[in-house]
């Protein structure tokens, strides 16, 4: 009975060891700080503050190939050497451009402040090839004088500095029949009650009175258009709600983009599930189809894109021009709201967005702009760095627009009136 | 972890002293096997049916809005008992066993409360490989310490989100989970613990009813980045059985 009763305690004895050791081997949770609101001191607290944020809150690192770790451990030394040698406002700005180059989310710009040089720099990983060699400015300004658009029937143009829109009624295949042209310079609309009424005149001679609707009593519906252009080129994109009446009154159905997630979590590919992207049709919107043109080119970003893949995938759409830029998630960035709800994209001094300042000149400060949920196509496939290929690549020609020509816009125009 | 220790050290102190004082009274035949004629078939086998509840460990750091939080589901499976001794026994067995969370997340803002919820369906293949300590006549009393592996087998992902700019808020997502060679780690490994008793019905025939711990010891998450935050699970298992003596 004693071996007995010896050798049952002791095999529990030693189960119980085992197993209270065992529990141990359990690994100990990290110590992260708070991206949004760290305060920093040092060239080095910044870049670590700012790499910890990206690390945990970037939304797009399953699309990333780039082994970011080794990138990490290069630059850290780097950035240490800057606390205790100092740094020159060159080398520190192109560190940084060094260290986040190829990045693929191309609505990321990282905005930098430090208390030496005093002044902002913002730097954006994925952009720093692409754009025209002439420039965007450049394009835009050309684009603004519409050089290629003379024959036109009829014409509503506002060049205020809200939004830089164009309605144009152009001949087409027959003398009775037209092509109506709409180009807009971004999608930040915003209420249309709260537009100027100028801003508004060539949206109302496209859509009618009521835009924010759809296509009611514009000419876009007019039995007299046959065919219709949607100018989108150097067009860098807004807010995503205006898609519903600016594109979808273009359609005859609701359209299923694809779909969107977020993330969900401290490891780089925790995230949500995959949700549905769905844009409802207007109330108003086109009674019948027509052709459509999309004019799109390397400066088409955002809503732009989307845009321009929702014209051809539900409208049939014919896209004109050249590969958009890639910039195809979508992003909340303005407001701490946004960042608690998601834990998403965007991160930082929000002063720095929203008013070009920091809120502590004397600390090291950031701002980090980028996308806030990761958005796929149907088949599950991203634009995001790829953008949308065109169907007839006709490439910008400045030189040409300076001259007066448009070759983009023929293209367009020769596509409509033969079909070819 | 400082609860389950303290859960899992009251439990075994309190089935030691129970042991320690039956071994004293248990009946005994002049070989030492018990009276309890069941005892003399060596090998059983059994299923089991069993509530889950699955508690996530893992750290949100500064993502203070966000909570992983425990969520029940269902076991299933057989075993396979042997006696070589009356107060021991090993018990292996391949089981399901949904490890169940729930992440949620909520804010308020002007005083509207947004939120999102989501909640990870794992259903994992588990053998578990256990001494059983047991005492008793009639009812027998069960400690069970041992560990376990197996593989994660198929999650399911549903929830609600926050889609502010797109669609409607509120969208539904309910989704085959497709695993990630990068980030999951399907391999699945712990400790497995508990208290039961087992009340024979007949000679061969008889029920167990339990109260188990799958410990997990491995990070269901791969350390693919630098700075890593381990994910473990624990899920405690009331558990219903029927055991067949051989």
């Amino acid at each position: 009975m004693t071996n007995r009763y010896f050798s049952i305690n002791k095999s529990m004895a030693l189960g119980l060891v085992l197993l209270l050791f065992a529990t141990s081997c359990r690994k100990e949770p990290l110590e992260i700080q708070n991206p949004n609101t760290r305060a920093c001191n040092s060239y080095s607290e910044q870049f670590e503050a700012i790499w910890q944020g990206i690390d945990h809150t970037y939304t797009l690192w399953s699309h990333d190939t780039i082994n970011w770790d080794a990138r990490y451990v290069k630059y850290k030394p780097i950035f240490e050497s800057f606390d205790q040698n100092g740094v020159d406002s060159a080398t520190y700005v192109n560190t940084w451009k060094e260290f986040t180059y190829g990045f693929i989310d191309h609505h990321m710009a990282i905005v930098l402040w430090n208390p030496v040089h005093k002044f902002l720099v913002g730097i954006s990983p994925s952009r720093n090839d692409y754009g025209h060699p002439s420039g965007y400015k450049e394009q835009v300004d050309a684009l603004k004088l519409q050089p290629g658009i003379s024959n036109y029937v009829e014409y509503n143009g506002s060049n205020s500095n809200y939004t830089k829109s164009i309605f144009c009624l152009l001949p087409g295949k027959t003398a009775d029949k037209h092509i109506a042209y709409l180009r807009f310079s971004d999608f930040e609309l915003g209420s249309p009650d709260s537009i100027p009424n100028e801003v508004l005149l060539p949206f109302k001679a496209f859509y009618g009175d009521s835009i924010g609707l759809g296509i009611l009593n514009g000419a876009a519906d007019r039995a007299d258009v046959e065919s219709i252009i949607i100018d989108l080129r150097a067009n860098p994109g807004g807010s995503i709600i205006n898609i519903n009446h600016l594109i979808l009154s273009l359609a005859q159905n609701p359209y299923h983009y694809g779909y969107s997630r977020y993330k969900e979590g401290l490891g780089r590919l925790d995230y949500t599930g995959w949700m549905p992207v769905q844009f409802p049709l207007p109330k108003y919107h086109l009674s019948s189809p027509k052709p459509i043109v999309v004019l799109a080119d390397i400066n088409s970003a955002s809503c732009a894109e989307m845009s321009t893949q929702i014209l051809r995938d539900a409208m049939g759409a014919t896209v004109i021009g050249e590969r958009t830029m890639g910039a195809t998630c979508s992003l909340l960035p303005s407001t701490d709201v946004a960042f608690d709800l998601f834990y998403s994209g965007c991160f930082g001094d929000y002063k720095i967005y929203n008013e070009k300042k920091p809120t502590h000149p004397d600390q090291f400060a950031y701002y980090v702009y980028s996308s806030t949920y990761d958005i796929v196509l149907k088949d599950y496939t991203s634009l995001e760095g790829k953008g949308v290929q065109p169907d007839i690549e006709v490439l910008f020609d400045l030189n040409s627009l300076n001259a007066g020509r448009d070759n983009q816009l023929d293209r367009a125009l020769q596509f409509l009136r033969t079909g070819n | 972890m400082k609860k389950n220790f303290f859960v899992l050290t009251i439990l075994v102190s309190l089935a030691a002293c129970a042991f320690a004082q039956s071994v004293e009274t248990t009946p005994s035949n002049e070989s030492g096997q018990p009276v309890n004629s069941t005892l003399e078939r060596k090998w059983s086998v059994g299923i089991d049916l069993a509530g889950t509840v699955n508690s996530p460990a893992t750290d949100v750091a500064f993502m203070t809005h966000m909570s992983y939080n425990p969520r029940i589901g269902l076991s299933y499976g057989a075993h396979v008992g042997y006696q070589p001794f009356k107060w021991l026994g090993f018990r292996t067995g391949l089981y399901s066993i949904a490890k169940n969370y729930l992440i949620t997340r909520t804010i308020t803002i002007n005083d509207v409360e947004f939120g999102s919820a989501s909640m990870m369906l794992n259903t994992y293949l588990n053998v578990p490989f256990m001494a059983d300590l047991s005492i008793g006549r009639k009812v027998r009393y069960h400690l069970f310490l041992g560990a376990y592996a197996g593989y994660w087998y198929k999650a399911k992902l549903i929830g609600s989100a926050q889609v502010v700019t797109i669609v409607d808020e509120g969208v539904l997502y309910n989704q085959d989970y497709e695993f990630n060679s990068t980030r999951d780690n399907r391999f699945d490994a712990g400790l497995n613990y508990g208290l039961g008793l087992s009340i024979p019905f007949s000679q061969r025939v008889g029920l167990n009813v339990e109260m188990l711990w799958y410990y997990g010891l491995t990070d269901i998450h791969k350390v693919y980045m630098r700075e890593h935050s381990p994910f473990y699970n624990t899920t405690f298992l009331l558990q219903i059985g029927a055991t067949f003596n051989l």
